[in-house]
């Protein structure tokens, strides 16, 4: 018993350590988007989970998801992320001739434009990675703090002790 | 202690498919004193390997066959041309798909061994009795539930068929989904009873009880209370020092001499290179649908239309796992996904009734075997917003407080559903891809419908909020891949005899589900381990009396 509650202890210490990591802010090297793209698709993401009273898309961290799924197993995606990010723009002048970006968009912006092309593969991509980002294992990028999970009252204890 | 043998060694057995039916063979032949080689495509994971991870296990199918490079194809009829998508589902590693399964265990009753019997000819359907009873089977169900380590209550269903002895093990918690059916059910004059599950409650022969982890659909259990064939009998095999579990072999043809003996299996290597491992005996245990695929690719001079395929039966007839889920929503959290997904089941509608109109019946339990990202991105009820502020607050309102009754019945064969190779397609070995022709019999679809109308009754009593689902049409894909070898009395009719011999090789055997006759009413893993008990049994006898060799 004294065993399992110090190794318990311990795992709580390790996870404390880890979220004070992430809210430091400490820059992360994106692996395969540029910073640009990041700011971009971080705004579709923020915008399928959005910030509200509770956490959302950014705070789990998404966008450092999406980067390490097209650094791993998702590598093949790359290309449509790139081609879908350029539909994405050429709608965005179409519908807002004076904007720069969609990060700069106002929210009532960048639903419009995302509800103009929701029906898109490439909508429908970001928001299968922007679950995944969310809901899935924090070892890759997203659900940091167990963002998501705690959204939905989601727990799991692999072999009985807590997810790292 | 493992034993090693070469593959110029000619062993008593080779056993194709380390899985739910080839690990309880491979145990009770080696125990028996024959020496054995297990040949398995999928790889030799250990528990350290089962992590609760979802991207991987749900989203990447890490434990099951591997679409990419064994495509499936598809199409509804013989008149059409195969399309490729996936079309079957099955474990793939150590231990089969009784690694990832549900872990609903439930025996077959009587009634599914006799059905032509009862209820005469169907049109459009090749429906026949097994050559064996329930009461054939009955020790053997006994001794795979005392051995594998299933929980469940003996008595208390009116339903049950007959048993020797009770359970091993008591029942798992139930679930607030289970109460709430429970509760439900009673009122509606039903009768439900705690659902029997190869998950052990307690510890058992040097395993530890379920902790309620959650994690087990889809999942490798990484505490080894599930019951599967790598964490139960698959060690007693290896400890033997009889029997070899050859990992990652991608068996490509059985081999025949002249006089239309099997002399063992040629496999791909991990390097892809060919290997004869020889043997005295051949017993196949590829599941339902490899199978017969392994039968097709192994025609020869002797077996021009496939090995063991003199009825042109191999791979016809085969089975899916019809089922029709209603998904539910209620006022105050469930969290029921918390622990083992199903705790309780109703028997109520299993057997077929003349009144409705058509043949068939089925089971209805009470689960949640979602996780988290494939709640939202699969199984999100589709009235709700797909993204946006709307989304975000139905996921967390309707994770934690749903669940869904999924009923599970029959499914009628019907000669032309079949399995087969596909003329064009190649998998990365170069053989021919599986191909899958299959349409439901009118009645598979009349008795969902009727079961999901159950549900919702069943649902309405319990007070959900919301309901959803519950949509019927055509199959076409089934992860319970069932009778395609099917077993029976008359050569011309069947695949394999009573004892799963090939009625047209005297040392050649097919135990799993490609033996079913009839489908039961799905969960076929308990059935399918009950006749590799007695298949191996039967087969450990033969060989003593010097038949095989």
């Amino acid at each position: 018993m004294q065993d399992d509650f110090s190794r318990r202890r311990l795992m709580e210490l390790a996870v404390l350590w880890q979220s004070a990591a992430v809210a430091s802010g400490k820059p992360r090297a994106w692996k395969i988007l540029t910073s640009e793209e990041a700011g971009e698709i971080e705004a579709i993401a923020a915008q399928i989970i959005p910030s509200d009273a509770t956490a959302g898309a950014r705070e789990a961290g998404v966008i450092h998801f999406i980067d390490y799924a097209l650094a791993t197993f998702d590598r093949h995606k790359r290309q449509a992320y790139r081609d879908g990010l350029q539909m994405a723009q050429t709608r965005r002048r179409e519908l807002f001739p004076d904007s720069t970006s969609v990060a700069t968009l106002s929210g009532a912006d960048q639903q419009r434009l995302l509800t103009s092309i929701e029906t898109t593969p490439f909508f429908e991509m970001v928001r299968a990675h922007t679950i995944m980002g969310f809901l899935g294992n924090p070892e890759y990028g997203g659900n940091q703090g167990k963002t998501g999970w705690k959204l939905i009252g989601f727990e799991d204890g692999h072999g009985g002790e807590p997810h790292r | 202690m493992t034993a090693r043998f070469r593959p110029a060694d000619i062993v008593d057995f080779v056993v194709i498919g380390a899985g739910a039916a080839g690990g309880v063979v491979a145990k009770e032949l080696s125990t028996a004193g024959f020496k054995v080689v297990v040949l398995e495509q999928g790889s030799y994971l250990r528990e350290k390997d089962f992590t609760h991870d979802e991207i991987k296990f749900m989203l990447q199918g890490h434990i099951i066959n591997d679409w990419k490079r064994q495509p499936n194809t598809f199409r509804k009829t013989e008149a059409d041309k195969a399309v490729q998508q996936p079309a079957v589902l099955y474990g793939r590693q150590v231990g089969g798909g009784s690694v990832h399964f549900t872990a609903n265990f439930w025996r077959f009753h009587e009634v599914d061994f006799e059905e032509r019997t009862r209820w005469g000819s169907i049109p459009g359907a090749s429906l026949e009795d097994w050559p064996i009873r329930y009461a054939d089977l009955e020790p053997y169900y006994t001794k795979a539930e005392q051995e594998l380590g299933v929980s469940g209550l003996a008595g208390s269903s009116p339903f049950d068929p007959p048993r020797s002895q009770p359970y091993p093990l008591p029942p798992l918690p139930v679930k607030p989904s289970g109460v709430l059916f429970e509760r439900a059910t009673k009122k509606l004059g039903l009768h439900p009873f705690p659902a029997p599950m190869a998950i052990i409650s307690k510890p058992y022969r040097g395993r530890g009880a379920c902790n309620q982890c959650s994690f087990c659909k889809s999942f490798g259990c990484e505490i080894r209370a599930k019951s599967s064939t790598l964490a139960t009998v698959i060690p007693i095999a290896e400890r033997t020092g009889r029997c070899e579990i050859r990992a990652d072999c991608y068996v490509r043809r059985i081999e025949t001499r002249r006089d239309g003996r099997v002399t063992g299996a040629v496999y791909f290597d991990r390097q892809g290179k060919e290997v004869f491992q020889r043997a005295r005996a051949v017993v196949v245990c590829a599941n339902g649908a490899e199978t017969p695929r392994l039968l097709l690719l192994s025609k020869s001079n002797q077996f021009p239309q496939g090995l063991a395929n003199s009825s042109g039966l191999v791979g016809r007839n085969f089975l899916v796992d019809t089922g029709v889920s209603v998904g539910a929503m209620f006022e105050q959290p469930l969290n029921d996904h918390k622990g083992v997904h199903v705790s309780r089941v109703i028997h109520d509608y299993y057997d077929s009734d003349s009144k409705r109109g058509f043949f068939g019946g089925g089971g209805i339990d009470a689960r949640f075997d979602w996780y988290p990202i494939t709640f939202a991105l699969w199984s999100f009820p589709r009235h709700l917003p797909r993204w946006g502020a709307g989304f975000k607050s139905a996921l967390a309102e309707y994770f934690p407080r749903s669940m869904s009754l999924l009923a599970h019945s029959t499914c009628l064969a019907v000669e032309s559903n079949r399995i087969d190779l596909d003329p064009d397609v190649k998998d990365a070995w170069g053989l021919p891809a599986l191909r899958m022709t299959y349409k439901n019999h009118p009645d598979d679809l009349k008795v969902l419908r009727f079961l999901r109308d159950r549900c919702q009754e069943i649902l309405d009593a319990a007070g959900a909020k919301k309901t959803w689902g519950g949509g019927v049409e055509d199959f076409t894909f089934s992860g319970h891949l069932m009778g395609t070898c099917r077993m029976g009395n008359d050569p011309k009719k069947s695949v394999v005899d009573r004892n799963h011999r090939a009625h047209d090789v005297p040392n050649l055997f097919l135990v799993d589900g490609s033996s079913f006759v009839t489908s039961g009413r799905q969960q076929p893993t308990c059935t399918i381990q009950a006749l590799a008990y007695r298949a191996a049994d039967l087969i450990a006898q033969a060989a003593r009396k010097g038949e095989i060799a």
